[in-house]
Formats: C-alpha cells, sequence, structure tokens
C-alpha cells in the first residue's frame, strides 16, 4: 500500500514512502520536512498518503481516555506496606501475562455442546438413546424390524438428499468414531421417532404400516440408507445385518432382499 | 515520614518521592498506557500492578532523570515481555467485545469511560497489530512521545521506529477502511479513493 520511492531525478521528486509517517509526525530534520512537503504539494499519490496517515493518527489519539479504577489505585498504594516487592501481592487477578483463559478452559465448556453434536453415534446411543436402544432392539425380535426401521425412514423423509450421500459412508465403519453430523443428527431425530412409537405397544403405525412399508420399500433406495444408519448407530447387534445392507444396497437399489436380511441377522 | 528517603546524586540533589506521590502522580497515566497496550481493562490493570511492583521494587535505585520515560519503558518491556510469553504459548490476542471491558467491576467513573462505536473500533483495530507496532503506535500517538524517545523506550534505532509506526498505521488504515476519517482539512483534498 505504501509507495515506493521514486528514484531521485524525477520531476516530482522522490515518493515519501514509509516517510509519510515521520512527515506527519514531524520526526525529520528540517530540511527534509521541507523537501518532501514541498513533494507532497504537487504529487497526488503522496498527498492521499499523508492524508491516511493523519486520519489513522487521529484516529488513535483520540481514543478516550480510560480510568484508573479506585480499587486498583489502592492496591498500588498499599503496595510498601504489603507484601513488598513480589508479585504475589497482586490480588485482583490471576495475572496479566499467565494462561488465565486456557484454550483448555474454552474446549471444556463447549464439551457439553460437542457431546451432543459432535461425538461418535455410539455415545449418544448409549448415555440417551439407551432405552430407544432397548425398545428398538424389542421390535427388531419381534420381527418388526422392517416395519419399524422403514416407519422411521419414512417419518425422517425429509432428510433423504443428506442421507443419501452421508449415509454409505458411516456404514463402512459402523462402531468407529466421527460419523458425519448429518447422519448423526439424523440418528437422534430417528432415535426419538423410534421412543414414541415403541412406548405403545402396537405402533401408531400399525394401521398404516404396511403401506409406507411397501411404498418406501419400492420407492426409494435413500430409505434403505437411513434405516442403514439407524441400525448401525442404536444397535451393535444388528451389525451383521447392517452389513448386508449395505451391500446388497450398493449392488442393487432394491429394498426387498435388503430387508429381508435385516431379519435373520437380528434373529440371530 | 514523609519524604525523607531523599539522596544526593552528584550535584543535583533529588529527593525520593513518597510512594503516595508517585501512586497518584503517575498511575493514571501508567494504566492509560497499559489499557491501550493491552485493549481490555483485565490485562491493563493487571499490567499496572505489575509496572508499579517493578517500580516500588527499584525505586531505590531510580536515578534521577526523567522518571515519566522510566514508567514508559517499564510498562512497554512488560507489555512486550507479557505479549511474546503469550505468543509462544500461543495464545489469542484476544480481541474482546466491548461489553466485556465496559463493565467496570472495579471502575466506578464507568461514565468517564464513554465507549463509543469508533472508539471500540479503532481499539480493536490497535488490538490487532502486532505487539511491537502497537507499542510503537500507542507511545507515538496517545503518549506523545518522540520518534527518538519511542526509540530509547523500546530499546531500537530511529529507523525501526519509523517503519513500525508506519507500519502499524498502514495496519490500523486497512482495518478502518470503511470509517470516514475524521476530517482534517487535508482530507478533503484528497477525496475519493482511486
Amino acid at each position: 500500500m505504501s509507495i515506493t520511492r521514486r528514484p531521485a531525478g524525477s520531476s516530482l521528486g522522490e515518493h515519501l514512502g514509509d516517510r509519510v509517517s515521520a512527515l506527519v509526525d514531524a520526526a525529520l530534520d528540517p530540511r527534509e520536512h521541507e523537501r518532501l512537503l514541498a513533494h507532497v504539494a504537487v504529487c497526488s499519490a503522496c498527498r492521499l498518503a499523508v492524508d491516511g496517515e493523519r486520519a489513522a493518527k487521529a484516529w488513535v489519539s483520540r481514543l478516550s481516555q480510560p480510568e484508573i479504577g479506585v480499587a486498583l489505585t489502592a492496591t498500588l498504594l498499599t503496595l510498601p506496606g504489603g507484601t513488598t516487592g513480589t508479585t504475589t501481592g497482586r490480588t485482583t487477578r490471576p495475572g496479566f501475562a499467565p494462561p488465565a483463559v486456557t484454550p483448555a478452559a474454552t474446549a471444556m465448556d463447549t464439551d457439553p455442546v460437542g457431546q451432543r453434536r459432535g461425538l461418535p453415534l455410539a455415545l449418544p446411543a448409549a448415555r440417551s438413546g439407551r432405552s430407544s436402544v432397548r425398545t428398538f432392539a424389542a421390535l427388531s425380535g419381534a420381527g418388526a424390524t422392517a416395519a419399524a426401521v422403514l416407519f422411521v425412514g419414512a417419518a425422517a423423509a425429509p432428510a433423504t438428499g443428506v442421507v443419501a450421500s452421508s449415509g454409505v459412508t458411516p456404514l463402512t465403519t459402523p462402531a468407529s468414531t466421527a460419523a458425519a453430523a448429518p447422519a448423526l443428527t439424523l440418528t437422534q431425530a430417528a432415535a426419538t421417532l423410534t421412543e414414541p412409537a415403541a412406548t405403545m405397544p402396537k405402533p401408531p403405525a400399525m394401521p398404516g404400516a404396511p403401506t409406507p412399508l411397501v411404498a418406501t420399500a419400492a420407492g426409494s433406495t435413500t430409505a434403505v440408507l437411513k434405516t442403514g444408519v439407524l441400525t448401525t448407530a442404536v444397535s451393535a447387534p444388528v451389525r451383521p445385518a447392517v452389513f448386508a445392507v449395505r451391500s446388497s444396497v450398493s449392488s442393487t437399489p432394491w429394498l426387498h432382499p435388503a430387508v429381508g436380511a435385516v431379519a435373520p441377522g437380528v434373529a440371530r | 515520614m514523609a519524604t525523607t528517603a531523599g539522596f544526593t546524586e552528584g550535584e543535583s540533589a533529588w529527593q525520593q518521592p513518597s510512594w503516595h506521590d508517585v501512586v497518584a502522580d503517575h498511575s493514571a497515566r501508567v494504566y492509560r498506557l497499559a489499557y491501550r497496550l493491552t485493549g481490555n481493562q483485565h490485562d491493563a490493570e493487571d499490567l499496572t500492578q505489575e509496572v508499579f511492583v517493578r517500580v516500588f521494587r527499584s525505586l531505590s535505585q531510580y536515578t534521577p532523570g526523567n522518571f515519566e520515560g522510566w514508567l514508559h519503558r517499564i510498562t512497554t518491556n512488560l507489555f512486550l515481555d507479557g505479549a511474546r510469553r503469550r505468543q509462544r504459548i500461543r495464545f489469542q490476542p484476544l480481541p474482546e467485545t466491548g461489553d466485556d471491558r465496559i463493565v467496570g467491576r472495579e471502575i466506578s467513573a464507568a461514565d468517564a469511560y464513554d465507549l463509543t462505536r469508533l472508539d471500540d473500533e479503532v481499539q480493536q483495530a490497535l488490538a490487532a497489530l502486532p505487539p511491537d507496532f502497537r507499542a510503537a503506535v500507542v507511545l507515538c500517538d496517545i503518549e506523545g512521545l518522540s520518534y527518538e524517545e519511542i526509540a530509547a523506550t523500546l530499546d531500537v534505532k530511529l529507523g525501526t521506529v519509523r517503519s513500525r509506526i508506519h507500519r502499524g498505521r498502514a495496519l490500523l488504515r486497512d482495518a478502518l477502511a470503511h470509517r470516514r476519517p475524521y476530517a482534517p482539512a487535508t482530507v478533503v483534498a484528497a477525496g475519493d479513493h482511486s
């Protein structure tokens, strides 16, 4: 941004370069000062630089004047009487330089949120979703797996696009760590969805259950992907079956064989 | 015992001021400098206290001279030491939000502390400067020191002072480019940027 000095001999003389500060601060010897002023008078670029420099100086020099607190003054006055000459006499705060707000502390603060949002799939399932895991397993054992799963899948349909893209990845490493956030969100959504369904002996979908089952099964591959994610996240025993789902999904987009594969896996 | 600790140094007699006088005469100035260097109240208070601890410790060895210059030197050196230490720990320079600063837990005269929006922005831009640049700019524009005095305070060459101030101001201008400058007469001539 600064203007480079023009070689001497130009008709305008030298540009100011970094001497613009010294010029504005009147920190040059008088002769140079006059010479540069003469240049500024005919060089618009340097005049602009001088104006900018003055503005910056004005901003800083017009900052308000913070006033020292009464308490601090009192502390300072007690310095001789108190712990003479040791830094431990400072009573106000831990210190100017020491790691008062450590990055670690910050991390701790944000951790709860992180646990809720970003942790591996296993954790939320084990913590908050345990009941739903159990109920889910029960459902599966009853052979209603396909219905429940597909019900959830259908209910979470708005997330379809996301799941379709991210759903495949978690499947490859089912129990392992960081699944993509969208998948987790879906899992949570799915878990919350299963719960009300599970509290009732016969899920509310009962009248309509066959219909979504058939509809989604026939209609969309993404539903399978979703159920795959869900299963992985929520219950470990189903894992083998999930692999089956994945492989069948990757080869054929059709549901029926996949769903068929889930049931034996659970039964095992 | 008021100021009985006076001593004679060469031909000029110098009476060591009482501690009360030292605090009364200089604490406000030191705090102001500390505030603009550190950019927030908490650190400014701690730095100020550190400075006075240091002053108190070495007051007896102080050779009469420019007391304010001595304070400037201690303050900026302690600040730069702290800043370097923090950089080593990769401590994030804290561009604190305005409200965090304004709450005057210990400052009763918070009214006198009218941080306008501009004030805030300038302070933030200042706090974003590298500490070396910031010290030079603050000593120049807030404390009104000459380049020579700044060079002595920071223990650097005159050319270094010049370039630090220049680069510091350039960064400030960049940071505050959206702001209309205060309108000194000369700005009118400059008009629009091209």
